[in-house]
């Protein structure tokens, strides 16, 4: 790698100081310098592809508004929707194939009446066929904390289908603030754990479950999986000077760091998994009447063996930030698996 | 000049047609086949991938809505980048007083190597990209791990403290790890 090539893409990114001189220097060759543009412009669009695909496709609202459609376009696509695109383009295969049956993942009795229902510590594992088109999606959790054990507080879990994290607890309608699903809901309490290393300045109540991809695995050997996270957040009335913002992620990782305790000791996990996307991009509102739902996707690498989600509320001002909550609500977690065919 | 073929040989057009015709959720499919290419664009001009995915956004709205005056039979792909160039000068002339110095330096590069950038962007296939993923799970633990940090702000400053090296080190790691990449796609798409 020659020097100026370094010194290009630490100016680009802002990693490290770069001087003004420095920086008008490599402009001016780039400028006179046709092949030395050429190994630029080739390093940075790699580096953007690189982030690209680590990063879960954004919920790209104002585009949703503008086709004037219901459909969520970080939820799969709708089965019709689906079939009606593989008949008008001809794609004779995926158009008959069996007609979607997306209501199982939303009435879990019924799918365990039918037999395809098997409880996973208080969390619903169903099978849905959904987008016939891009393969069978799972649905490999849907919480509303109706039954099963209370969150452990304990931080990051090391034990699969469990949830645990900060101090949380299960409760029914409240301050109205009704659940979403369901009679319970989960409500933020503090912004740490027993036992937690260093409790002080913490200001993020996060609930975390690791998810077992193992039984999954060629599902995605080829790079050609996602999974999608979906949660629900409401909150009862609190004051106008003080902000909520939400987040969920997903991280996979091997076995090694998921169970030997690392992710506790360090958050380095975070960064050092196998794959992660995170979305933080939401703002809890005031309107208790109402939830909000944030998503997030990932593609799934194919060594992963399983599957941290992570679920947090904070204090968005700097000014507010304490370890209590006051009155903040998770519900209606989902977590699907779902084939994205390679693109043509 | 590409002329998009789905798998099945029909035509990409038509497609387009049914959408102009009124079945305006079947761009989501549209939406589906080229956000990655677009989103990587984007981000080989920005790295702030905030703002890459509000500009992918604004993109396919306003293809979504000037869809007629894609002329049929030529490359999507390339008409979309257009449409993101000028986005994203849009973009730069709108923070330009309030940009940091890399900033500054993106927009500086992306004007300069407009050319070269969107040369390289077109070659990128999107099955290409899809399989990029693939290969940085293939990376040595040391490459996929400053791969999976990145080489914004801070994170190679870091990185380095903690792997116990140099900053220009971390960013010679990187280079390496995306000649490995290169290496891969090359071989993938040869099997």
């Amino acid at each position: 790698m020659n020097p100026d090539l370094n010194s290009f893409l630490q100016a680009w990114t802002g990693g490290c100081d770069v001087s003004a001189e420095e920086r008008q220097r490599l402009l001016e060759r780039l400028k006179s310098d046709a092949a030395f543009r050429v190994e630029c412009a080739e390093e940075v669009q790699l580096l953007g592809l690189v982030k690209t695909v680590q990063t879960p496709t954004p919920r790209w609202l104002d585009l949703h508004d503008a086709l004037s459609l219901n459909t969520e376009l970080n939820e799969p696509v709708p089965g019709d929707l689906a079939r009606r695109v593989a008949e008008q383009i001809g794609h004779k295969q995926a158009a008959h194939q069996q007609p979607v049956r997306r209501w199982l993942a939303r009435r879990p009795l019924t799918a365990a009446a039918a037999g395809l229902m098997i409880g996973l510590l208080g969390a619903s594992l169903v099978f849905a066929y959904v987008a016939p088109s891009l393969g069978k999606a799972t649905t490999l959790l849907q919480e509303s904390f109706e039954s099963g054990p209370s969150p452990l507080v304990a931080g990051v879990p090391q034990e699969v289908g469990r949830w645990s994290g900060d101090f949380t607890e299960v409760v029914s309608e409240q301050e109205g603030v009704k659940p979403e699903t369901g009679k319970k809901m989960l409500r933020f309490l503090r912004a740490d754990y027993e036992g937690k290393v260093k409790p002080e300045g913490s200001y993020i109540s996060e609930v975390y479950q690791l998810i077992d991809l193992r039984p999954y695995q060629r599902e995605f050997a080829d790079g050609g999986a996602v999974v999608q996270l979906s949660a629900a957040f409401n909150a009862f009335a609190f004051p106008v000077e003080e902000a909520f913002g939400c987040s969920v992620s997903l991280h996979a990782m091997d076995a090694e760091m998921a169970l030997s305790g690392v992710t506790q000791m360090s958050d380095m996990f975070l960064t050092d998994c196998l794959a992660m996307a995170r979305n933080n991009r939401m703002k809890v509102d005031r309107h208790p009447a109402t939830w909000q739902r944030l998503s997030a996707e990932l593609r799934l690498p194919p060594g992963a063996e399983y599957l941290l989600i992570r679920i947090g509320l904070e204090h968005s001002n700097k000014t507010q930030r304490r370890v209590n909550f006051d009155g903040h609500y998770l519900d209606d977690v989902r977590l699907t698996l779902a084939r994205r065919a390679a693109l043509p | 000049m590409s002329h998009q073929i789905n798998a099945d040989g029909t035509d990409f057009d038509t497609l387009l047609d049914r959408i102009e015709q009124g079945e305006v959720d079947l761009f989501l499919h549209v939406v589906r086949r080229h956000e990655l290419s677009l989103r990587g664009y984007l981000a080989g001009q920005l790295y702030d991938m905030a703002d890459v995915d509000d500009l992918a956004q604004d993109v396919f709205v306003t293809a979504f809505r000037g869809l007629s005056s894609f002329r049929r039979g030529e490359d999507f792909g390339a008409w979309l980048r257009g449409i993101a160039r000028h986005r994203l000068l849009t973009h730069f002339r709108s923070r330009q007083r309030r940009a940091r110095a890399e900033e500054q330096f993106q927009e500086e590069f992306a004007r300069i190597a407009a050319t070269e950038i969107d040369a390289v962007a077109g070659r990128q296939s999107a099955s290409q990209i899809e399989r990029l993923l693939h290969c940085i799970s293939q990376l040595p633990d040391k490459l996929r791990r400053v791969v999976h940090a990145g080489l914004e702000g801070a994170k190679p400053t870091l990185l380095a403290e903690e792997l116990g090296t140099t900053v220009p080190a971390i960013y010679q790691l990187h280079y390496r790890a995306n000649q490995l990449l290169r290496d891969c796609l090359t071989k993938e798409v040869r099997s």
